[in-house]
């Protein structure tokens, strides 16, 4: 009983006894902390957010957080799960501590960034071109011309630009090493509405700290995102007109494209809305038909045109590919991309950027296995408990194992996968991502983060300065994505001497 | 220019709310006088209510056709209230009709500010997490209130930040040929509750509540309601935002913006419509006293209103794409 008197006497000599909101944040050596040096000692650039969060109540804290997660309700920023019965919609969690990073830290993240969508999209042009790289054996042909994602219909295609990446979210995580990237999503990513509304959200919420630290907006993504698309129309001299595909309501991210299409003052429009005619892409207006030169789609390529990709897809629109290749129509992302963000393909990527740039990578790549070559499979087999075993053609943390936190029968399944379709399969090391505050039940704990930047790729390449940091909010879960019990979290970009 | 999918939205998102404000006085009106009127008179009004939404109370199937005066015995205030009100399973309940408006906002959600959406998902997530159980002890009647005003808030937002479009005149017409179509069953509904017995009896005073048009009624005609004063004024009254001359007038009024008449064409099939609605109304044409000389009475009113409806989708939304493709 002697240790609870001392903490009690120790309580009763301090004028506010409340218990601080960082009073049970731990930390642990294994992963890099982004608030805290060491014990009770916050890096400088946090200093400020801190204290200003430590003057609030727990009771203060629980309500800003109740705010803004009310907010989005309101405002509709759901995700809805469907059941067998009813529907649910719900809010994807949004914690309200805002993630810093340094000005220093985000000139080396978005340099990396552009230098990495710039050599992917010479590598698209080049692979559905004359294929250089895959002749002179840099890249194996047919890791590539095999890929699930590759589309021979793309063969020769003019891409407006060559801008067949236009948006790109591309995922960093933090180790103690520093900024690595972990995947590119090169096809249809989503999440930077809830950047937006984050941002918005958080900003209402610590006003103060918000201007002292100069926070780098990203306000103006929308009107960056437009003049991408205006810069891809193939009606030169005139007025483009610009629509935004959506699958439809009942698509997770549809509050996403209907904000977008907002933000912009595009048409938001879906399959039904469009028809092609003699080579040209109409929608139907009240009016009758207008046409359309400039398709900012969020429909996977095997569902934009049933006619040159799934026969079985309603979503898309018939004869929409004929336009495209006819010259008629700008799409963005450019069909086919896929080949580029696959997880095989992503290990190469370094070689890419030397290939075509002549330079060295500013950012990393994570170190990846792949199955396919036999010994990569002999040492992903070997060393189960340590990696994270990933399928090729999946996304959104399907189809993955994440070996120490996988029971003994579980990795012998997956063993037997490995072997009987070792291509389908790459490993990387579990990465210790890094660890920031969260609040879980009105206190303050250390969850897993990482940073998805989104890259804009017309006339130039641009990275909107911040991102939509992601939380596994899972204690000790390292995977993110909001399929799998992720949040998020505002992230601010702030100049060194801020505070 | 407007997408022809966001404009049928735009429509029927302002149709369901007209319906939700609408079925909302009325209920408010009936649980009103629950408390003070004679049996009869509350089966009456239950039966007014019923055939005026074009709705049977639940269990009409089980006791006999929606004619049948006992349904409205057998079920007691409670239950029709909740179904008309909170019950999913009916397609014409408040929670259904709001619903079916929400989903169409969602569907133009790009069209709309932020506010317009939440005027409208906020009334609409407070009577998701409402039960009539907490309510109907205390003061069911606030309930009625909060959603006609809920609804009102959302024709202010839409009024001071909405350009006047095309866009904007589809939410109008669906509006006021929801309007139309309600004022008359209703009026239908009455008369035919009233059967002809007295001048001053059928609750003519109750009737104008209902239209919202109580206040001004008296001004112009002062507090005696009798059927003749009280069924012109909710018809002819080109400034009475309920009558039927006044939705007339606004569904013309927007045709016009969206589809300028061209001299010398035929015009649109919709605005053919309008035409004869018009001049029933203009002309005062329509039957209000059983046995009048009009040519209409108030059900070819409904129907005319119906077929605008048809004429309006095959016009504008459902059209056909062949030989377009000049524009």
């Amino acid at each position: 009983m002697a240790s609870p008197d001392l903490s009690e006497a120790r309580h009763s000599r301090d004028a506010d006894p409340a218990p601080s909101l960082f009073g049970h944040y731990e930390l642990d050596a294994h992963f890099f902390d982004e608030t805290f040096e060491s014990e009770g000692q916050p890096r400088a650039h946090y200093r400020l957010l801190i204290d200003e969060m430590e003057r609030m109540s727990p009771e203060e804290v629980e309500r800003l957080q109740e705010r803004v997660t009310r907010s989005f309700l309101d405002e509709g920023i759901t995700f809805t799960v469907y059941g067998d019965e009813e529907s649910i919609e719900r809010v994807i969690p949004i914690d309200c501590v805002p993630r810093l990073v340094l000005a220093r830290e985000w000139e080396h993240i978005e340099r990396g960034l552009i230098q990495r969508v710039q050599a992917l999209n010479l590598f698209l042009a080049d692979v559905y071109g004359k294929g250089h790289i895959l002749g002179d054996g840099t890249i194996p042909r047919d890791l590539v011309q095999r890929c699930p994602n590759y589309r021979p219909e793309m063969e020769g295609v003019q891409v407006p630009l060559g801008a067949y990446v236009s948006v790109c979210g591309s995922d960093i995580v933090r180790t103690a090493d520093g900024f690595m990237v972990l995947e590119d999503n090169l096809r249809v990513p989503s999440g930077v509405s809830y950047m937006l509304a984050c941002r918005e959200a958080i900003r209402r919420s610590f006003p103060r700290v918000f201007r002292r630290y100069h926070v780098r907006s990203v306000d103006h993504y929308g009107q960056e995102l437009l003049r991408v698309l205006r810069s891809l129309s193939p009606r030169k001299g005139e007025e483009p007109s610009i629509a935004l595909l959506t699958p439809g309501v009942y698509n997770s991210a549809y509050y996403e494209h209907a904000f977008l299409a907002r933000e912009m003052g595009i048409e938001l429009v879906t399959g039904d809305d469009l028809l092609v005619r003699e080579t040209q892409l109409y929608m139907r207006t009240v009016q009758g038909l207008r046409p359309v030169d400039v398709l900012y789609r969020r429909l996977d390529d095997d569902f934009i045109d049933p006619q040159a990709f799934r026969p079985d897809s309603c979503l898309g629109v018939p004869g929409l590919f004929e336009v495209y290749r006819a010259g008629n129509l700008a799409l963005a992302n450019a069909p086919g991309t896929g080949v580029a963000d696959d997880k095989a393909v992503y290990s190469y990527v370094p070689r890419m950027i030397r290939y075509y740039l002549d330079q060295e990578p500013i950012l990393d790549n994570v170190e990846t296995f792949l199955c396919r070559e036999p010994e990569g499979l002999a040492y992903t087999l070997e060393h189960l408990e340590n990696l994270v075993v990933k399928a090729v053609g999946e996304s959104g943390g399907y189809g993955m194992l994440v070996g120490p936190h996988a029971s003994q029968e579980e990795r012998e399944a997956f063993a037997a996968k490995l072997r009987t379709q070792p291509n389908n399969y790459i490993s990387q090391p579990v990465l210790a991502l890094s660890r920031a505050p969260c609040l879980i039940d009105g206190r303050l704990e250390a969850r897993h983060v990482d940073l998805r930047p989104f890259v804009l790729h017309g006339q130039e390449t641009s990275v909107v300065p911040g991102g939509l940091c992601r939380v596994a909010l899972r204690k000790g879960s390292l995977v993110v994505n909001s399929s799998q019990g992720g949040g998020s979290k505002d992230a601010w970009i702030i100049e060194e001497d801020a505070p | 220019m407007i997408l022809a999918r966001v404009a049928d939205s735009f429509y029927w998102m302002n149709r369901y709310l007209e319906r939700v404000e609408h079925t909302a006085r009325l209920l408010g009106l009936q649980l009103e006088h629950l408390p003070s009127s004679p049996v009869q008179e509350i089966a009456n009004g239950w039966r007014r209510l019923f055939s005026s939404l074009d709705a049977h109370p639940p269990g009409a199937d089980i006791y006999g056709g929606p004619e049948d005066d006992d349904d409205f015995f057998f079920a007691d205030g409670y239950t029709l209230t909740d179904y008309l009100t909170f019950d999913t399973t009916n397609p014409t309940s408040i929670v259904s009709c709001l619903t079916a408006a929400r989903e169409n906002a969602r569907q133009v959600r790009d069209a709309i500010s932020n506010g317009i959406w939440s005027s409208l998902n906020r009334a609409y997530l407070r009577l998701r997490d409402t039960d009539l159980v907490d309510i109907w002890s205390r003061e069911p009647v606030m309930l009625y209130r909060d959603i006609v005003e809920a609804v009102q808030l959302f024709d202010g937002v839409c009024a001071s930040s909405l350009r006047r479009d095309a866009g904007w005149h589809f939410m109008r017409i669906g509006r006021f040929i929801e309007r139309a179509q309600l004022v008359s069953s209703l009026l239908e509904a009455h008369c035919a509750n009233v059967k002809d017995t007295a001048e001053e009896d059928g609750d003519w005073a109750g009737l104008l509540r209902v239209c919202n048009a109580f206040e001004a009624y008296c001004q112009l005609h002062g507090a005696q309601a009798g059927r003749e004063k009280v069924l012109g004024f909710l018809v002819y009254d080109a400034e009475l935002s309920y009558s039927l001359r006044f939705a007339v007038n606004r569904i013309r009024a927007s045709l016009e913006v969206i589809d300028p008449p061209v001299r010398g064409h035929l015009p649109v099939e919709p605005y053919e419509i309008v035409g004869r609605l018009d001049s029933a109304l203009s002309h005062h044409m329509v039957n209000l006293v059983a046995g009048g000389g009009g040519w209409y009475d108030l059900t070819d009113l409904v129907i005319l209103c119906r077929n605008f409806h048809e004429a309006l989708e095959r016009t504008y939304v459902y059209y056909p794409t062949e030989a377009q493709t000049a524009s």
